[in-house]
């Protein structure tokens, strides 16, 4: 045996009593699961909110914009204070703002602000209205048919035409400000029709990145606003999106279970379906308690995470059953402690190597990435936590209760044949 | 070297070649390969919106507007009918609800009359409603009857206005030139996806993007002496025949007698062309990726454009050629039948009467049906009675011509009128082509004169605009990680299984390899979380690994020959391995599902990484410890692992 000259991670043989302090695990656990409950609970009651949501999941807007001195056209950077300031004195609420540093096409670091309003049209309903009514009121000489809107549009049927120069006023007097329109662009929204005799006119205010941008250059003097990027998420798409990653979460674990159920048996489903989701309870509630933003990539790094620690527990159960057929005159604890402690270097191993990859990540990526890092993370830990010390102990006790005494002792025989000789364990 | 060991080499070095070719562009850029090189391969990876910027958006149908407009469209009616009358009905169309009807009756004893008509007219378009307080300007001791549109006619309008709106959106933003446009049906959603462009376009965009629909109905100027002259022309222009602009003849002679139509007209295909980075811009094809060279960028230039700007060239030159300002020249769009020998696509023009004569709110229903004399594909249109008043004035004025069907300006089909057609129904045959081609013309003509008829506009539901450079310097700062990573996993296993770790370095090489070439081959695009399951299945590939070089210890510990425990170490971990990636494979087709955007670059680059994850692990790991066995001959005490 000498002869193997192997570089261990632990000294080999190694004979942990996992399964006897079981109570105190599952305690932990609970207790845990608790805890991050109530973090949520906590959050709701002090912020408002069970989560961070971002634009995602509650709507709204954000956008980046990057600043250039005028005159000079250099990139410059502003101070958040002054951001808040303008968009204070625009006369609006609920903005947040952050800055970010990046590096741009020219390879210079470049200082930009994030602007977060949880307005996603440019308009708002009592400017609709006041357009619309506004629209009435000036245009009573053009036989007005109607007046309608669709998010940042204005539709006016009429017997005689508006031009856009006409109306810019009305829209002006109701806070808005209309898109100019060439005359190419004018003869392709508003046009007569002449089998009806009417006019069917469209007018289109702008954006809301256009509205910010313009607030932001009249409180930073001899600053040029520039819009970077934006993301918008209307109200229904945002109630969209959470439906569907609560259903994808819901799903992957039912197919996962669904899969051990056919690939073990029914009595391995339990454990790990607890341990899956106390792993992604802590992942949540570690987000709730740090108050990390929570994007569409936070729960595809819950899922991903889920996957994971239900990997990490299928392996050690593929080792329990190859052990159980290996040591039939074994107690069923001894052999989960037995393939526990061989599949024990393996665990620290791949989670290191997972841990490692997205430590990195979490360091050195940002914005999503880093979001998604922080989510593996926790989850790799509390992931390899859950399946040696949950997991396997649940099994052992599911067994045990449900699946011990002569009545039963055949049936579990014929599911998985080498687990007859644990039926009468203690 | 045993037979198997061989072919197995062979085989790997056959894969890695493969990939290197495939994957070689992207990294190097496909302008710096050799054109021998491109013929062989040169597609490089997708870059997803989040990495190389531009713009995403959702739209929704707003079926607010159309189901209003259909409640305009009813008054209208109505109105026409009983103009008159002495007594006639005052027909309202409140704004709540929407698509509110409401018909004031001077005389009550109408009542039934206008009943039975709205059920016979209107019956699958209306249900009543609950009527509102009377106004007191009404007449007094009027009668009431209260509809508005039903919530089914109004879904049915939905699932057609959605199926229309993503074949409008693809014209609107191929006539621009916009490259690699994506443009799809999910769920109620339409989603369009634009890289590259700029702030200026994309505000631009957004407007004709969502621009309602507009359908008109006008009549074919055929045998006009300027395009007899224009015919002349072009047949002896150089300037014409350096862009390929033909002049073609069209004859007809109409069912409805009145003798031989003759009739003059351009065609012109699409032309790839290198344009000054200004006029690119004004066509719309201009995007910030295209690689300009001497102030030069490739633009793709529709035929319809390229007749246009030789008709403009030409009317400077020869005021003869100006089009008179009462005709209009429309453009098609076609794709030649099976029979023709050119089968590229081409844009064809007509010499419109200016005058619309006719517009989508004449039309209230369209349906593709069959001639039943002859069964070949038809399309059946139902004018409302005011549209069908004008639509028999039209065609008893134009028997023998053609009417041209015109949607957002661009000419749809042209019907030879062979006679008056008063009953305010009409059936339009279908030109050349097999049975396939006219069944899809007619399905395509129906789209147009639903989508046309009630017009929805389309309503921004999220979008998303993601600026170049902060891209870039996202591909930047995960490409450090990505580094930084390999390298902790590389310590990590050389340090504990020395040479046997180098194997799991060289299978997670290959891995990688795959990924990116199975990414090539598919066009699956890369997004930023896409990047970071590359990262991710780096960290989780080696788990196979570690599995196995553990089974290979407890075997060598028991006493057994290297060979014997290898093959055993594979064997047994196998089944561990298998069950560890599906149950991750599961997780991941789930988000597959969901997801969208960003989102489902990660799980389409997850899901990828399970399978090249399990091909390495077992596969190419395997051959890498046969290659290590097999090179020191005899038996082996031991293996550095």
């Amino acid at each position: 045996m000498s002869e193997h000259k192997f570089r261990y991670l632990l000294p080999p043989g190694s004979d942990f009593q996992f399964v006897a302090k079981f109570r105190i695990w599952i305690t932990i656990s609970i207790v845990s699961i608790i805890a991050c409950v109530s973090i949520l609970f906590i959050n709701k009651a002090v912020r408002g909110t069970y989560m961070n949501w971002t634009t995602d999941f509650k709507g709204g807007t954000e956008i980046t914009y990057t600043f250039k001195t005028k005159g000079t056209g250099s990139f410059t950077s502003v101070d958040p204070a002054a951001v808040r300031q303008a968009l204070k004195d625009s006369g609006e609420n609920g903005f947040d703002v952050s800055d970010i540093t990046f590096t741009n096409d020219q390879g210079a670091t470049v200082k930009g602000m994030i602007v977060r309003t949880p307005r996603f049209s440019a308009v708002q309903d009592k400017q609709i209205e006041a357009a619309q009514q506004g629209l009435s009121a000036a245009f009573q000489d053009r036989e007005l048919l109607k007046v309608s809107s669709s998010g940042e549009r204005f539709f006016v049927r009429s017997k005689k035409a508006i031009t856009n120069a006409e109306a810019a006023p009305v829209f002006q007097a109701a806070g808005l400000e209309l898109k100019p329109w060439d005359e190419q662009e004018a003869k392709l929204y508003s046009h007569g029709d002449e089998g009806t005799g009417e006019f069917n006119l469209a007018f289109s205010i702008w954006g809301i990145d256009r509205q910010i941008e313009l607030a932001l250059e009249k409180g930073l003097k001899d600053i040029d606003v520039k819009p970077e990027q934006s993301y918008a998420v209307g109200p229904k798409a945002g109630d969209k999106l959470r439906d569907d990653a609560a259903k994808s979460l819901v799903y992957a674990i039912f197919l996962i279970m669904l899969y051990l159920a056919f690939r073990f048996d029914i009595r391995y489903a339990p454990g790990a379906a607890f341990a899956t989701i106390h792993d992604a309870m802590m992942v949540v509630g570690v987000f709730a308690l740090t108050w990390q933003e929570v994007s569409l990539v936070s729960v595809a790094a819950l899922l991903t995470v889920i996957g994971y620690s239900v990997n990490d527990t299928v392996i050690i159960f593929d080792r329990i059953r190859e052990n159980q057929a290996k040591y039939k005159d074994k107690k069923l604890e001894k052999v989960i402690d037995i393939s526990l402690n061989e599949t024990l270097v393996r665990s620290i191993l791949t989670s290191l190597t997972v841990f490692a990859t997205t430590l990195i990540m979490n360091i050195f990526g940002d914005g999503l990435v880093r979001n998604f890092a922080f989510a593996m993370n926790i989850g790799v830990i509390v992931g390899t936590y859950s399946s040696i010390f949950l997991a396997s102990p649940i099994f052992l006790w599911v067994s045990k209760t449900w699946y011990s005494g002569p009545p039963r002792t055949r049936r579990v025989a014929a599911m998985a044949a080498p687990s007859a000789s644990t039926a009468s364990a203690e | 070297m045993d037979r198997s060991l061989k072919w197995r080499s062979i085989g790997l070095v056959a894969i890695l070649l493969f990939c290197v070719v495939v994957v070689l562009p992207t990294f190097v850029g496909k302008t710096n390969l050799p054109r021998w090189f491109r013929a062989v391969s040169e597609d490089e990876i997708n870059l997803g919106l989040d990495l190389q910027g531009g713009l995403y958006i959702v739209y929704n149908i707003d079926l607010d507007k159309a189901v209003d407009d259909l409640g305009s469209q009813i008054k209208r009616d109505l109105d026409t009918k009983y103009a008159a009358d002495k007594d006639k009905p005052i027909v309202k169309t409140p704004a709540n609800p929407v698509g509110a009807v409401t018909i004031v009756l001077p005389n009550p004893a109408k009542r039934a009359e206008l009943e039975k008509l709205m059920s016979s007219d209107y019956g699958n378009t209306v249900t009543t409603r609950e009527c509102p307080a009377p106004d007191p300007r009404d007449p007094k001791g009027a009668a009431y009857l209260c509809y508005r549109v039903s919530s089914s006619y109004a879904d049915g309008i939905k699932a057609t206005a959605l199926a229309n709106a993503v074949n409008t959106i693809r014209e609107r933003i191929d006539e621009k030139g916009i490259a690699e446009p994506t443009v799809k049906e999910k769920g109620d959603d339409i989603i369009v996806e634009l890289p590259g462009l700029d702030e200026e376009s994309i505000s631009r965009v957004k407007d004709i993007i969502a621009r309602t629909a507009k359908l008109e109905f006008k009549v074919v100027d055929d045998g006009a002496k300027f395009m007899q002259d224009l015919y002349g022309h072009v047949d002896k222009d150089p300037d014409a025949k350096k862009e390929d602009i033909v002049a073609e003849v069209d004859q007809w002679t109409p069912e409805g007698g009145g003798g031989r139509h003759t009739d003059y007209y351009l065609i012109a295909r699409d032309r790839d062309e290198q344009v000054t980075v200004a006029d690119a811009k004004e066509y719309g094809c201009y995007n910030r990726n295209l690689e300009v060279v001497d102030g030069k960028v490739p633009c793709n230039v529709s035929g319809r454009r390229v007749i246009e700007r030789y008709l403009a060239a030409l009317a400077t030159k020869d005021p003869k050629f100006r089009v008179p300002d009462d005709r209009q020249i429309g453009f098609e769009f076609e794709e030649p039948g099976n029979e023709a020998e050119d089968q590229r696509p081409y844009w064809r023009t007509y010499y419109l009467d200016r005058a619309v004569r006719l517009t989508g709110s004449a039309v209230s229903d369209a349906q593709a049906s069959y001639d039943p004399n002859t069964n070949r594909p038809i399309v059946l249109v139902n004018f409302n009675s005011f549209g069908s008043r004008l639509f028999g004035d039209l065609t008893r004025e134009v028997v023998g011509k053609k009417v041209a069907t015109i949607l957002d300006d661009r000419v749809k089909s042209a019907p030879i009128i062979n006679g008056a057609i008063l009953g305010g129904r009409a059936s339009i045959t279908m030109g050349g082509g097999d049975q396939q081609r006219q069944e899809r013309d007619a399905a395509d003509l129906v789209g147009v004169l639903k989508t046309g008829s009630l017009p929805a506009p389309l309503k921004e539901a999220s979008s998303s605009q993601v600026g170049a450079s902060l891209g870039r310097d996202a591909i930047e700062k995960t490409q450090v990680s990505f580094t930084i990573g390999i390298l902790l996993v590389i310590t990590i296993m050389i340090g504990i299984y020395r040479w046997s770790g180098t194997i799991a370095i060289g299978a997670v090489i290959v891995n990688v390899l795959m990924m990116l070439t199975a990414m090539t081959i598919f066009g699956a695009t890369l997004t930023l979380p896409g990047i970071a399951a590359v990262v991710l299945t780096v960290g989780m590939a080696v788990d196979g690994n570690i599995l196995i070089y553990e089974r290979i210890r407890d075997e060598l510990l028991l006493g057994k020959s290297v060979r014997g425990a290898v093959d055993l170490g594979f064997s047994r971990a196998f089944s561990a391995i298998l069950d560890g990636q599906l149950t991750t494979a599961a997780a991941g087709w789930v988000l597959l599902q969901y997801g969208s955007g960003p989102i489902k670059g990660f799980a389409v680059m997850l899901l990828v990484g399970i399978g090249t994850t399990l091909f390495t692990n077992i596969w190419v790991s395997r051959l890498f410890f046969d290659w290590y066995i097999a090179k020191k001959k005899g038996q082996m005490a031991t293996i550095s692992i």
